[in-house]
């Protein structure tokens, strides 16, 4: 992305400029979304994170200054709330890194809402599948316009040849899944009950 | 701009379906055969909702320019492992505190939405919860204290405005409680 652009945008919105805000919620918006949906969250409580870490990003705009800080910014702040509405609702989310979200009941509303998609209900069960990790990274690396490395490095702690790796990895995983999901029945409670999709 | 990026290696925007992340070392067909077929599922399946868009470029409008922003610096919800009573739960209350310099808010919140707060160090103020439906205000007593029966859903910011002259009003970041 264009640093110099995204440091102007940020200066002008800090300014009152309504128009770099806009241009600033097209960049970006896809990224908050993806966050909160990498984190099982349904299109309702998606959409909730979404408005309160733009609220938060409008009043703080004076305080992020620099502008390859902005990506990581939105996504920190998306992750406390995704987190901080899971925790709400008592599913137990004590450990963020742990591979069980999708036995969440929102988990499972997307999966029966994908499986009525059809074609491309197979290979996002198995995407749905994946563990918390593998989730939030490849939806974030999905995200268009994409982030910079040096942005993808500060979001996810941790440079980015390890950030290439746990993508190998995940697609890897994905690929096995979803090649084996399209012999499973329809049934509620599969992905979550049987254990099915684990990592081996 | 920082002096990490990596200009050379920097992936370029797709501008196609078939758009390919340059991955150094990555060079696994199927692999990238997955990763492409996965974005063409979220393109398809999972746009941002354009309502979602329209709120954020609406928040814009709900920033309060003159006002010291008093930042959270405290949430017993996502702060530390203190939140046993909600995930078993019972609806344990939600700890908050606000900083803008010397003045701090603190506040309380039951699972019933009732809202009891408190102005440090203790002075008169009128506080004003801001929220998707408008304002509510209320004053404090003289040692700050202050309560609100019920906490609209969605995002919310408190605003504080000392009664002494000259005391600047202190708005709350955005929170959903």
């Amino acid at each position: 992305m264009d640093d110099v652009g995204l440091g102007g945008l940020l200066r002008q919105a800090a300014g009152g400029d309504a128009q770099a805000w806009g241009t600033l919620v097209d960049r970006f918006a896809g990224l908050v979304w993806a966050v909160a949906r990498g984190h099982g969250l349904n299109n309702a409580d998606a959409a909730e994170v979404s408005r309160t870490t733009w609220l938060a990003l409008a009043t703080s705009l004076g305080a992020v200054s620099d502008p390859e800080r902005v990506g990581p910014w939105l996504v920190a702040k998306a992750r406390r709330e995704a987190v901080r509405l899971l925790r709400q609702e008592g599913r137990d989310v004590s450990s963020q890194r742990s591979s069980d979200w999708v036995s969440g009941d929102r988990g499972l509303e997307t999966i029966d809402y994908l499986a009525r998609l059809g074609r491309g209900a197979g290979p996002w069960r198995a995407f749905e599948a994946l563990d918390a990790d593998c989730k939030a990274l490849l939806r974030v690396l999905l995200v268009d316009p994409p982030l910079s490395y040096g942005e993808l490095s500060v979001v996810f702690e941790m440079p980015i040849a390890g950030i290439v790796q746990l993508r190998a990895r995940c697609l890897d995983r994905l690929g096995d899944r979803a090649a084996c999901h399209p012999r499973r029945s329809h049934g509620r409670r599969t992905l979550a009950g049987t254990g099915e999709g684990r990592v081996p | 701009m920082s002096g990490d990026h990596q200009e050379p290696s920097q992936p370029s925007p797709p501008d196609s379906e078939t758009a390919h992340f340059d991955w150094p070392n990555t060079v696994d067909a199927a692999r990238e055969a997955t990763f492409q077929r996965l974005r063409s599922l979220v393109l398809e399946n999972d746009p941002v909702p354009a309502e979602v868009i329209a709120s954020a470029r609406a928040s814009f409008a709900l920033r309060s320019i003159d006002d010291e922003l008093a930042s959270l610096v405290y949430d017993s919800m996502t702060d530390g492992d203190l939140f046993a009573g909600v995930r078993s739960g019972t609806r344990a209350v939600r700890q908050l505190s606000f900083e803008a310099g010397e003045l701090v808010l603190e506040m309380e919140v039951t699972g019933a939405r009732y809202l009891v707060g408190q102005v440090v160090p203790p002075q008169v103020a009128v506080i004003e919860l801001r929220h998707r439906g408008g304002t509510t205000n209320v004053e404090t007593d003289e040692l700050g204290c202050f309560h609100f029966r019920a906490v609209p859903e969605g995002p919310v910011s408190f605003r504080c405005c000392p009664a002494r002259p000259a005391a600047p009003p202190v708005a709350t970041s955005w929170i959903t409680l």
